[in-house]
């Protein structure tokens, strides 16, 4: 139903902070893959290397496992799967996908689907 | 030719031939009579068509091999025994502009749209895109052969023309009997009709003048036409076929049923038709069988507006959703009012759909699976779905599980707890607000118990509060609460607007709890030298695994929640499960849980709570520091702490077997109250439960015993455990 790679497990870094500290970390990020998901909070791959600084002295940072990725082949059918359409001028979109929570994100060429590793059993199921 | 299965008989048919003229170039009916327009609008042609019942066999282009039956005469088709392929593909798509109807209206409407800029699509049951429903949203749910397109759309013009009206008379249930567009149809196919009456608007045949009076047949086929051509003369015409044209009606099904703005009916579909003559005699919702003594007999009652006689009468109610009927219910009500009568309303979908095709798109809710979920499968678990979450119900043995609880080590799996970050300057404040609990007097490495309430102090989830520092802190919720109390906790710091940063750790964290007398050594010979003390916590390494470990109890014995990432989930599992191999150790599931905490008196909310509980009820008030300046509820607790309340949680024990959770509880033979949660306890030898109490609760009141399941039960005071706590702190 839908060509995609399997999911797998990802690591990202969580960050909670004020919305102009992580305004200013995801334009520090925009060499590697972020999805904001709220405006005070941020996913970061931490594999581009260390955060800079957050200009929060609150700020929460957590490693994060909790999200699992696939990459998915084509946008046209993702979209006949969504009942939302997914949104034309913002990387990330957030919604349900079979009645399971996914996040959609743009990241250069690719088209990446993020489901919370505990419902991936769900998902794929669903999907086929 | 090819090959139809009629009833188990070859029939031929001609190539383009739909199921219904396929039967009726064989001389035969598609149904059991009743007039047949072969444009989708009624019920007089369904049947069961390849095992689908209830298909409108005009709308189906016949094929080789195919299998037809009637449904049976006067009755709807029997139930399918199985069920074949539920998996309908769904599609969904978006449009500016959605439009029904592909002929003229349709058409100019769609090239007057896309002028304008509008991306449109059309859609045609011809073209094999059935629109078979519209909801609001709006939502365009099309049926298609290779499955169900969901159309999200900003605007949807409905074009779909108009229907032609049957006749209602005595006999017009007879086969044989034709719409004018039907009868045309019926000759440009070379279908033989035999000797055809045309009565009003037809012209096919003989056409013969005068207001259509009666049909009269043989062994359930017309024979003959009687019409009336002056007050007192009828003329009585012989036939095979009768084609009767007494005009059209607006084919607005879909926008019956739809009352959203977005949507519009254009063309013939939106214009004022002629209501046919009122009707006098004869079956007029052919459906639902409904007669027009039905119809008098409902006025005569005082039903008399169109949407109560749809309810009453049930015209309207059946396969064609009164596509047939409306005009004359129509027409009966305007005569008998003198009034006109407004259309009734219709429900999606306006045509058969089957349940596969109803499902489509549609989804459980998913259930969650904890980093341990193979680990449980692979120990012999019997999983069942607890707060949006798989969890083992038990590894097979409840009583083990228990025993090594109370006299050795357990592990259970608590993962599924909610789990979130709470920091910021502003951090004390906000909890000081969110809980009735004092917690600035929390010192960094203690936690305690806290109830969250709602503003009618109603309990809505409890858990802990871990201080990590000044300004920084641990909450923990019920696994099926978590979700809601973010978005508790969101809203209220948003209308306090207090300077904290929140981060949910739910699905990040897993959570092991070591419990058990022997719970300590076990920790300590996975390298934790000093476990932290009751309602202490620290950071430390177990196995070597980075984890947040939190003194607490839920068991009534001394138990240690490890917090750690979920890549290490199994890791520190397993290393568990070996350290303790010769402490006996057993993972323990849900089932014994609940009886472990029901000795100790725990309550779970949403088990022994019900939507109204406040802390009083449940004999929680020590949880709930009245004095404090302000928190969530505080102000509704007050109002009703000087009024009487007629619940409370009460415990009962009993000999055992324990009844089950939810039986009555009854004092002097009258239904009091119902039991919460109810165990046998191994340890104590009998029945242990909670159960609210609707009257007669005051302390002073209290009945010392009840009869639940037929059987006497005490009241008693909780814990059934270790009154004094000592096993929880040791």
């Amino acid at each position: 139903m839908l060509g995609r790679s399997a999911f797998s497990p990802m690591v990202l870094t969580r960050v909670v902070a004020t919305p102009f500290a992580v305004d200013a970390l995801a334009a520090d990020s925009t060499d590697r893959l972020c999805v904001r998901v709220a405006p005070d909070e941020i996913l970061i791959d931490p594999s581009g290397g260390e955060l800079g600084p957050i200009d929060d002295p609150d700020a929460i940072t957590a490693s994060d496992h909790s999200y699992s990725v696939a990459v998915v082949r084509s946008e046209d059918e993702l979209a006949r799967a969504l009942e939302w359409r997914l949104p034309a001028a913002s990387s990330v979109g957030q919604g349900l996908l079979l009645a399971v929570p996914v996040k959609v994100v743009r990241h250069r060429h690719l088209l990446l689907l993020f489901c919370p590793t505990a419902f991936v059993h769900e998902l794929e199921e669903r999907l086929g | 030719m090819s090959r139809l299965i009629v009833e188990g008989l070859p029939l031929d048919y001609v190539d383009g031939d739909s199921v219904a003229v396929a039967l009726v170039r064989a001389g035969q009916s598609p149904a059991h009579g009743g007039t047949i327009c072969l444009a989708g609008d009624c019920g007089n042609c369904v049947g069961r068509i390849d095992g689908t019942a209830w298909v409108r066999s005009c709308q189906v282009p016949a094929r080789p091999g195919m299998v037809v039956e009637r449904h049976p005469a006067g009755g709807a088709p029997s139930m399918l025994t199985s069920i074949g392929d539920v998996n309908v593909p769904v599609f969904h798509e978006h449009a500016d502009v959605v439009i029904i109807g592909g002929g003229r209206s349709g058409s100019a409407t769609a090239i007057a749209m896309r002028a304008d800029g509008h991306q449109v699509l059309v859609f045609d049951s011809a073209d094999g895109n059935e629109v078979v429903a519209v909801y609001p949203g709006p939502l365009v749910v099309v049926r298609t052969g290779t499955g169900m397109r969901h159309v999200h759309a900003h605007q949807i013009v409905i074009a779909t023309g108009s229907a032609e009206v049957h006749p209602v008379c005595e006999g017009s249930t007879l086969r044989g009997i034709f719409t004018p567009k039907a009868a045309a149809q019926l000759v440009d196919r070379g279908v033989e009709l035999g000797r055809v009456v045309s009565v009003g608007s037809a012209s096919i045949g003989e056409s013969v003048d005068g207001t259509l009076l009666r049909l009269d047949g043989h062994e359930g086929r017309v024979t003959s036409v009687t019409v009336r051509v002056a007050d007192d003369d009828q003329r009585t015409y012989e036939c095979d076929s009768v084609v009767v044209g007494l005009g059209s009606s607006p084919r607005d099904v879909l926008s019956r049923s739809n009352e959203d703005p977005a949507v519009s009916v254009v063309g013939s579909a939106s214009e004022a038709h002629a209501l046919p003559v009122c009707p006098t005699s004869g079956v007029v919702c052919p459906c639902s069988k409904t007669t027009v003594e039905d119809l008098w007999g409902v006025w005569n009652r005082g039903f008399q507006e169109v949407e109560l006689i749809k309810r009453s009468a049930l015209a309207g109610t059946g396969t064609c959703q009164g596509s047939v009927c409306l005009p004359h219910v129509r027409a009966f009500v305007a005569e008998r009012s003198g009034q006109p009568a407004l259309p009734f309303t219709a429900r999606p979908a306006a045509k058969q759909i089957t349940m596969a095709e109803a499902m489509a798109g549609i989804h459980l809710d998913p259930w969650r699976r904890t980093a341990l979920h193979h680990e449980h499968l692979a120990l012999g678990a019997n999983m069942d779905r607890f707060g949006s979450w798989w969890r083992p119900w038990n590894y097979g043995d409840h009583v083990a599980e228990y025993w090594a609880v109370r006299e050795a080590v357990s592990i259970g799996d608590v993962g599924t707890l909610g789990k979130m970050i709470l920091a910021g300057p502003d951090s004390v404040e906000f909890l000081e607000r969110l809980y009735p609990t004092t917690v600035a007097d929390i010192k960094p490495g203690r936690s305690r118990y806290v109830l969250l309430l709602n503003e009618r102090g109603h309990l809505i989830d409890d858990g802990m509060i871990v201080r990590e520092s000044d300004t920084r802190f641990v909450l923990s919720f019920t696994s099926g609460g978590a979700t809601n109390a973010e978005m508790w906790m969101r809203d209220w710091a948003e209308t306090w607007n207090l300077d904290i940063r929140l981060m949910d750790r739910t699905m990040a964290l897993g959570a092991i709890n070591v419990t058990g007398p022997r719970g300590g050594e076990l920790l300590q010979r996975l390298g934790v030298v000093e476990p932290p003390k009751f309602l202490q916590h620290a950071h430390l390494d177990v196995a070597g695994i980075a984890c947040h470990v939190m003194r607490l109890s839920f068991t009534g014995e001394a138990s240690w929640e490890l917090h750690h990432s979920v890549t290490d989930s199994v890791k520190l599992w397993r290393a568990l499960m070996e350290a303790g191999r010769d402490l006996g150790i057993k993972p323990h599931g849900l089932q014994a849980l609940f009886g472990l905490r029901l000795e100790k008196g725990h309550v779970i909310v949403g088990m022994d709570t019900e939507l109204d509980t406040t802390p009083r009820r449940i004999d929680h008030d020590w949880a709930v520091k009245m004095n404090k300046p302000f928190f969530l509820g505080q102000d509704a607790l007050r109002r009703t702490e000087s009024l009487p309340d007629h619940r409370k949680l009460f415990a009962f024990e009993m000999p055992s077997p324990a009844p089950l959770e939810g039986a009555p509880i009854f004092v002097d033979g009258v239904v009091a109250g119902h039991v919460t949660t109810s165990f046998d306890s191994p340890l104590l030898g009998h029945a242990v439960m909670l159960g609210f109490l609707k009257r007669q609760w005051s302390p002073d009141a209290v009945p010392p015993t009840v009869i639940i399941d037929g059987r006497e039960a005490t009241h008693t005071e909780t814990p059934f455990y270790d009154k004094e706590g000592r096993r929880a702190r040791a």
